[in-house]
């Protein structure tokens, strides 16, 4: 993986300087790169100060961040309990059978990332599935599984 | 031109028609090269989908037409044996196409090509337009126009209400073979629904195809499906003797009150403009200078001169054509200026008034001064303005310098340009808003209407279920669930010719008639809106729009008070912490006022914890500056010299705009030092959150914000003594915050008469489950449960609710029987539950121990591990709910669940663990019969597999199929023709089948 860090510091240089900007620097990088790598991390603890050990303490703790990279399309299916109740769940277990990866697996040609997250505020126009920042509302898991077998691969 | 896609499209029909059997259903998508192409292929998908869903077998076939005269029109279908042309189907439109006109044969009238409506668009040139202009805004010229077709309507009731009548319901009662159009054409149906047969339209296309100035003569004919109640080209109401005329109510598929509420709309905003008249010449007598109206009336002649004549002409519109207004604007001003004219020793030289006004101004400081440059400040979008306009004047006069740059910007936007907004909330997002406001502005400007009509992007208006929402201003008149392609209609009909297209009118659920103006609508009548007033009227990226609704004027009158003074004030109000646990707000103030330190600091709590809040984030995103300000008099009040907005980084268009208010805020000179030229300086950093539950703890907040992994902290110290870096801090929710500046500005004992007799105000709630509205909305305290489920939120979608659960997934469940129960804390607490603001409806097949259980799940996925108890008690609870659950329960389980409960309720240090047990031991106690039930192996609530069988009635079961589109596992088949059956080894027991059944055919045992 060859991570620009001329990103990671300019993150770190207008978030980092205010007090308590460290996780929003963090959050900046997750949400950049998809994951933290180990090159932002060491980064980050440098330009910070802050020990890695207590980093990845940080990181492990909010189940925000990932230490794996992701895909290329993210697709997120929305668990909160109307989207759930609503069949996001069973959406969830369709496209993870379709896709043959398990939630917060990346598939092996690295083009999709299935992603189980807790309630988006969507809930009045649920179940809602996310694919790259795009929401679908009243999805249903035939819906979802025609539109990625229609886009398989390429870009969505 | 539209005669030539009337002819393209009768060709097009007709070479289909020979080819395709005529007999046999069939779905034939037109195609041509280009976006139709496109177009067809997601269509294609997308009826393929429904037939399966809707378990029907037609030929869906792609046929390839010479489109080039049909542009605009794409995607076109086909349907046979109804022999009916859709244009412009959108993938929402295959469901209904498919139920309606191939099981049904019923024509979707809207979605028939309607060479009337589009006629104008293809017709007139751009000098034709500009004659029309300045013919519909030449003063009384409009009114007269109108009135005869006014005039006529009622003349013609027969014929009128019967065409009304088969129009409303969407074209059912239009028969469709040819014999049976030619009469409707008789009976003045033009249109839409003739196009069944390809001769008549070659008939119709005769009539419209006259010039748009002679159109007069055919407009009533034109108009029979609209309601003309606007004045064109303003979106203003008519007057209410013209609207009475219309006899609204007679008409079957309009909501009675119609009129009246019209008329009351009409009023206030005739008090509104009075109002801001009022506030003009107000700001003129408080400053006696005679040049200051000028410059108002300056802006206008500017404003004509600068522009082409179309737009001059109705730039001028507003000043000599509503001429109930306009007196009085000028009555007010000899009024009003009289006696400050005596003040000021009539005064009229410029030099002459700081003198006597303001003695101790330095020049610089001259109202003088000011006057030219709040002018210059009129462009609500110039920040630089804004700030110079607030930077001239010294501390006492912030709040005239507001009050006067408010009436700039209201004379510039309100007064004169007519709005459409469009609501950009993330539910509307969701569904297309984005698609609809560019289809919007992309017709605007093909019309050239830039000038004169204003387009609008707003936050969300909590009617989600419901959007995208268009609103159009002044009238408030709403339009939900808008499709792109509607965006022609509007701006064509109802902005040009003030005629309201029904179709796109909220539906009352309850007696299915359309409801014409917002307030109108139960879900926002029913509301109290302090909070929310605005939001219509406020683009959350414009800090002028939040200055011209009176934006900071709080602020500004607060700046003037001591801070004692503000803590009194909100005391009074008898505001508490909206975050749940209803803690008065002015205590903790006042507690963090009385801590001595060089250093504090004041927190937003923008996590929005639980689950389905969709209220917090949606504020945040529709009115950042309301939060924002609220923070600012909060952080004056305790003298916090740096803020936090908390926002989840899931939040994004929360965060977007909340960054964006902050940023503008510091342009404008009223964030930094010394806000508004007083000695307050004060800092905000937006500050990125993770996603996390349990950071909508107050101290657990704090170290997420200081960069800690989120563990709550044991209290006391409370933060307001030892928070932040161990400094006082003052943490509020986003709600607390956003209900400050209203406050201020009317004074405690105002707020408090909206509430109950403990709490002051309004709060917001987020309404989630199978209600007919979900969404957000503001309710008063004290609103009882009732009217917030059943009212505002509609009731149920299918059937009877069994419950609502309120504070969220953690809090208690109050049964229907219940409901009269009053929203607010102590009564909540009383009723075993939470006060929190999420309100969540349970459908009649909800088992409460399994929706008790998967909230402990989600609460085991969020716990931070800090208490042992809390860590392990709660895995240790969802093990013996699963026993209970898969009957394998015995009594001794729910005496150990009993008791696990209280240890780790007394045991945990912050509220989610304490809350955990709290929704246990809160089922067990309103619902024991349902835990009795499962030890003998039955599940009233119908969802645990082993406890339940559903099955169909075969007495009752009319095999409509509507079970089978909602099964998610395909668990229901067809036992013969007629009768369906639900095979239970593969059913799940999610009870949805249940829920659709409108034979009440299924039931479970």
């Amino acid at each position: 993986m060859n991570v620009n860090l001329n990103n990671v510091d300019d993150i770190i240089r207008s978030y980092g300087k205010n007090p308590g900007g460290l996780i929003p620097v963090l959050l900046k990088i997750e949400e950049l790169y998809g994951y933290i790598s180990e090159e932002a991390l060491s980064e980050v603890s440098d330009k910070l100060s802050v020990p890695p050990l207590r980093l990845k303490k940080i990181i492990s703790f909010y189940n925000t961040f990932s230490f794996t990279p992701k895909a290329r399309n993210v697709i997120r299916v929305c668990q909160g309990c109307n989207c759930s109740s609503g069949g996001g769940q069973l959406t969830a277990a369709k496209i993870s059978e379709f896709l043959n990866i398990k939630p917060g697996e990346t598939s092996p040609d690295e083009s999709f990332t299935l992603e189980l997250v807790p309630c988006q505020r969507l809930c009045a126009v649920g179940p809602v599935v996310i694919i790259n920042d795009k929401v679908y509302s009243h999805s249903t898991a035939d819906k979802i599984q025609q539109l990625l077998s229609e886009y398989d691969s390429s870009e969505l | 031109m539209d005669a030539d896609i009337l002819t393209a499209l009768q060709e097009a029909e007709k070479s289909i028609f020979s080819i395709v059997e005529n007999d046999s259903p069939a779905i034939i998508i037109c195609a041509w090269q280009g976006k139709a192409a496109a177009d067809a292929l997601t269509l294609y998908s997308a009826v393929q989908q429904s037939l399966k869903q809707n378990k029907l077998s037609a030929r869906v076939e792609v046929m390839q037409i010479d489109g080039s005269n049909l542009t605009g029109l794409e995607p076109v279908v086909m349907l046979l044996p109804a022999k009916v042309t859709y244009v412009n189907v959108g993938e929402k439109d295959v469901d209904e196409i498919v139920q309606k006109t191939l099981r049904k044969g019923k024509v979707i009238s809207r979605l028939v090509f309607d060479p009337n409506a589009s006629q104008p668009s293809r017709r007139i040139t751009l000098e034709e337009l500009q004659a029309l202009a300045l013919g519909q805004t030449a003063g009384t010229a409009a009114g007269e126009q109108i009135t005869p077709e006014v005039d006529s309507a009622p003349g013609q009731d027969p014929e009128f209400n019967q065409s009304i009548t088969s129009d409303s319901a969407d074209g059912e009662h239009v028969s469709l073979s040819p014999d049976a159009a030619e009469p409707a054409v008789d009976g003045r149906l033009p249109g839409g629904e003739v196009s069944g047969s390809a001769p008549d339209l070659g008939a119709e296309a005769a009539v419209p195809s006259t010039p748009a100035e002679t159109g007069d003569a055919v407009l009533p004919e034109e108009t029979e499906e609209l309601l003309p109640v606007l004045i064109p080209r303003t979106l203003k109401l008519f007057h209410p003797k013209k609207i009475e005329r219309l006899k609204l109510e007679d008409r079957s598929n309009i909501e009675k009150g119609t009129a009246e509420s019209l008329k009351a709309e009409y009023t206030a905003h005739e008090t509104f403009l009075a109002e801001r008249a009022a506030v003009i010449s107000g700001t003129n007598a408080a400053n006696p200078d005679e040049a200051e109206f000028l410059t108002v009336s300056e802006l206008f002649t500017k404003f004509d001169d600068s522009n082409s004549p179309q737009n001059a002409s109705v730039g001028s519109e507003p000043v000599t054509g509503s001429s109930e207004t306009n007196p009085e604007t000028e009555g007010h001003l000899p009024q009003s200026a009289g006696p400050a004219e005596e003040a000021a020793s009539a005064g009229t030289a410029e030099e002459e008034i700081p003198a006597d006004e303001q003695p101790g101004t330095t020049k610089e400081n001259a109202p003088g001064r000011i006057i030219p440059d709040t002018t210059a400040a009129v462009n609500k979008k110039d920040l630089s303005g804004i700030a110079q306009a607030l930077e001239m004047a010294t501390l006492s006069d912030q709040m005239a310098a507001l009050e006067k740059l408010k009436s700039e910007l209201v004379s510039e936007f309100s007064g004169v340009t007519p709005q459409i907004t469009v609501c950009a909330g993330d539910g509307c997002c969701a569904q297309g808003a984005l698609a609809v406001f560019e289809a919007f502005q992309e017709r605007i400007e093909h019309f050239g209407l830039g000038v004169t009509v204003e387009l609008k992007k707003t936050g969300c208006r909590g009617l989600c279920g419901q959007g995208p929402l268009v609103m159009l201003m002044p009238a408030t008149i709403l339009y939900v669930q808008v499709k792109p392609a509607d965006a022609e209609k509007i701006i064509q009909e109802t902005f040009l010719k003030g005629n309201v297209i029904p179709s796109l009118l909220y539906q009352n659920p309850q007696s299915g008639k359309k409801i014409l103006l917002e307030s109108a609508i139960p879900f926002y009548k029913l509301q109290t809106r302090i909070l929310t007033k605005d939001l219509s009227r406020i683009d959350p990226e414009s800090i002028g729009d939040y200055l011209a609704v009176g934006g900071y004027e709080a602020l500004a009158k607060a700046l003037t008070l001591p801070s004692d003074e503000i803590i009194k004030q909100i005391e009074n109000s008898r505001l508490r912490g909206r975050g749940g646990a209803g803690f008065p707000t002015w205590k903790k103030w006042d507690v963090c006022r009385k801590e001595h330190s060089g250093l504090k600091y004041v927190v937003v709590n923008g996590n929005a914890a639980d689950p389905g809040s969709m209220d917090d984030p949606a504020l945040m995103a529709a009115n950042p500056h309301l939060i924002l300000e609220g923070l600012i008099i909060g952080a004056y009040a305790v003298q916090a010299t740096r803020g936090f907005i908390y926002v989840r980084t899931q939040f994004k268009s929360a965060l977007k705009q909340m960054e964006k208010a902050v940023e503008d805020a510091y342009h404008s000179g009223l964030l930094g030092k010394k806000i508004l030229n007083s000695n307050f300086n004060f800092d905000v950093i937006v500050h990125l959150g993770a996603n996390s539950y349990i950071s909508g703890e107050e101290t657990s907040l704090l170290n997420a914000i200081e960069g800690n992994w989120s563990e709550p902290r044991p209290r006391p110290p409370y933060p307001a003594k030892s928070g932040l870096w161990g400094k006082p801090t003052l943490v509020n929710n986003v709600k607390t915050w956003a209900s400050i500046p209203a406050i201020i500005r009317n004074g405690g004992e105002w707020y408090a008469q909206t509430g109950s007799k403990k709490s002051g105000g309004t709060t917001l709630v987020s309404l989630t489950g199978p209600v007919k509205n979900p969404g957000y909305a503001e309710v008063r305290l004290g609103t009882p449960l009732s009217t917030i489920i059943n009212g505002i939120g509609g009731g149920a979608v299918h059937g009877k609710l069994k419950a609502v659960q309120t504070g969220g997934i953690t809090g208690g469940f109050v049964p229907e029987e219940n409901w009269d129960v009053l929203y607010d804390y102590e009564t909540l607490q009383k009723a075993g539950t939470d006060f929190g603001s999420v309100l969540h409806a349970c459908p009649e097949n909800t088992c409460i121990i399994f929706r008790t259980m998967h909230a402990l799940e989600e609460i085991r996925d969020e716990a931070c591990g800090r208490c042992s108890s809390c860590r392990i008690g709660i895995p240790q609870m969802i093990k013996l709910m699963e026993y209970i659950v898969n009957n394998n329960s015995e009594r001794q389980d729910l005496i150990t669940l009993k008791d696990l409960a209280n240890t780790v309720r007394d045991s945990s240090m912050c509220k989610l663990g304490q809350n955990a047990s709290m929704v246990v031991l809160a089922s067990m106690n309103d619902y024991p019969k349902e835990y009795e039930a499962h030890l003998r192996g039955k599940c009233p609530g119908g969802n645990c597999p082993d406890m339940v069988q559903y099955r169909v009635d075969p007495e009752r079961c009319t095999a409509c199929g509507k079970c089978q589109v909602v099964c998610p596992v395909t668990a229901i088949f067809e036992a013969d023709e007629e009768k369906r059956m639900i095979e239970s080894s593969i059913c799940i027991r999610c009870g949805y089948c249940y829920n659709v059944c409108d034979d009440n055919a299924i039931y479970y045992q």
